[in-house]
């Protein structure tokens, strides 16, 4: 599978979108998280802490992998697109390790980018804590086995939209379902449980649970990231099904 | 290395685009594939690869292309007009193309050189003409030296001097052992380019043989003569098929020139004109698929 990894290096490197949208995923959250980091130091005490109580962290990174999931939808979608999907088949015609390294490359690229993105709200939010006169606030759960969950988190939401792309050949549907089912989707549904009291349902949505798997600890936590890659696993693998028999 | 293509099928639905097509691309030459459109040259082309899913299987050099150890070194394509992102740099986009092989930076170079794109190397091709990203997809095939070639209307948005120079290189390339596979509308330029001819129609195939051999099938003898009359039958009689043609005289299908003048000597009878009338290679192709164009035009008024 060397050469289909090279050659999806070559894909994903030489794109100048892959470039840009990693420095999005550093720019925004951290931009997002100096602001919030700055409001909460200037509020003082009666702010309540960071955003969502459990760390900060947490609530910047569904900003940072919905910008990177251009990026995993792209594996698929570029080449369907513009028909280089022909080229690829014709130079590596055993399909499934093509589908393993675009896969693998992806949650490569997607990986360092979250370890930067994290890295970049991490100082932003001490930056703004020492803008706002507060002292500079390192968040913990950036380091550990909670920083490990969040970049895990980031890599299973743009595998996902790598997987929806990859099974629909579509790339926009690939980048908007993930960013639409994070955000308006699963909350609707989540109040609805709340509501009706079904506990049960914590452990079924893909994106709360992951974003849950951040700022919880120890069993739980992995638990909840369990069901996220359970969510991919479930997508990937017909997406891999319908890649090896159809038509290109 | 040859190209054994084995009943090949593919059905669209209810439509049967390729069907128990069989054929071989020799190596050392170039292979015309033609066929009105909607033939299916395209499909058959995208199941010899194994891009689409269908009946039958294509060797290369007895093997099928996934049980090659590098398939780019076995077989080069180039099946779309604009086969490339247009934000990726041809250089980037060859780049691309060359890790399955290990092909050196320096035979990127070299191909862009030959296919005339060394200036451009670096610019992203979405600014590139019809010919110059024709030229950027002959580029990527070539780029591994593979010892087959199978290109889908390469000379499509060419200018005529790039269509001569993609002429005598293909030419070129297919006399040194390498299988060149052609499709093309442009049946002129087919008949100058290649030597040999697949020709397909619904699905199916309808002659696989030289361009020599399928031309010369459909020419026949035109002899002017004094007496038309006294001749037709001689030659009828000599297992001719003859057709009187008017002033033009008679046309003779089945005999040599040298045949017809013969008899004519022979029977005393003067002859005034005796001229093979060579079919061109449209006018063959259009009475081998006849009706067979999937979207004909209407007829003009």
């Amino acid at each position: 599978m060397s050469g289909e990894l090279r050659y999806e290096w070559v894909r994903i490197s030489t794109v100048r979108s892959t470039w840009a949208l990693i420095g999005l995923a550093m720019l925004v959250p951290a931009g997002l998280a100096l602001f919030v980091s700055y409001l909460v130091g200037n509020l003082g005490d009666d702010a309540g802490g960071p955003p969502d109580g459990g760390g900060g962290l947490s609530s910047f990174l569904p900003l940072t992998a919905a910008v990177l999931c251009a990026i995993g939808a792209a594996a698929f979608g570029q080449e369907y697109r513009h028909g280089l999907i022909r080229i690829t088949l014709a130079i590596f015609p055993r399909r499934t390790p093509v589908f393993l390294a675009k896969a693998l490359m992806v949650a490569i690229t997607i990986t360092v980018a979250a370890v930067l993105s994290i890295a970049t709200i991490v100082l932003a939010q001490a930056l703004g804590g020492v803008i706002a006169g507060s002292g500079a606030t390192w968040d913990d759960t950036a380091w550990g086995a909670s920083g490990l969950r969040a970049v895990i988190y980031i890599v299973f939401f743009v595998l996902i939209a790598f997987a929806i792309t990859a099974l629909t050949r579509n790339q926009p549907l690939g980048i908007i379902a993930p960013i639409v089912l994070a955000v308006l989707i699963e909350p609707i549904v989540s109040t609805i449980a709340f509501v009706q009291g079904w506990t049960w349902m914590d452990w079924v949505l893909p994106f709360s649970g992951g974003a849950a798997a951040v700022s919880s600890q120890g069993a739980e936590a992995w638990g909840h990231l369990a069901v996220f890659g359970g969510w991919f696993l479930i997508l990937a693998i017909p997406a891999w099904i319908v890649f090896v028999r159809r038509d290109a | 290395m040859a190209i054994d293509a084995e009943h090949l099928g593919k059905s669209f639905g209810s439509v049967r685009a390729v069907d128990d097509l069989s054929f071989t691309v020799p190596d050392g030459v170039v292979t015309g594939f033609l066929g009105p459109n909607g033939a299916g040259k395209s499909t058959a082309m995208r199941l010899m690869l194994g891009l689409d899913r269908g009946d039958g299987r294509t060797l290369f050099d007895g093997l099928p292309l996934r049980d090659h150890a590098h398939p780019s070194r076995v077989v080069g394509t180039h099946l779309d007009a604009r086969p490339f992102l247009p934000g990726r740099t041809a250089r980037d986009h060859l780049r691309m193309l060359a890790t399955e092989a290990r092909v050196t930076e320096s035979r990127i170079d070299e191909v862009l050189a030959i296919v005339g794109l060394t200036e451009v190397a670096n610019d992203r091709p979405k600014g590139f003409s019809l010919g110059m990203a024709q030229r950027l997809g002959l580029a990527g095939a070539i780029l591994a030296e593979p010892r087959c070639l199978m290109l889908d209307e390469p000379a499509n948005g060419l200018d005529p001097q790039s269509i001569q120079w993609l002429r005598e290189f293909l030419r070129h390339y297919a006399s040194n052992g390498c299988a060149v596979l052609v499709s093309s509308h442009l049946l002129h330029e087919m008949q100058l380019m290649a030597d040999n001819v697949v020709v397909i129609a619904g699905g199916r195939l309808i002659v696989d043989g030289t361009v020599d051999e399928l031309v010369s099938q459909r020419s026949d003898v035109i002899v002017r003569s004094a007496d038309s009359a006294r001749l037709m039958p001689l030659l009828v009689g000599a297992g001719a098929t003859v057709v009187d043609e008017g002033p033009t005289g008679v046309a003779v299908a089945g005999l040599a020139t040298d045949e017809v003048g013969r008899i004519a000597f022979d029977a005393g009878i003067a002859v005034f004109e005796l001229t093979e009338r060579r079919a061109s290679l449209e006018e063959t192709f259009m009475q081998l698929t006849g009706d067979g164009q999937q979207f004909a035009f209407g007829a003009s008024s």
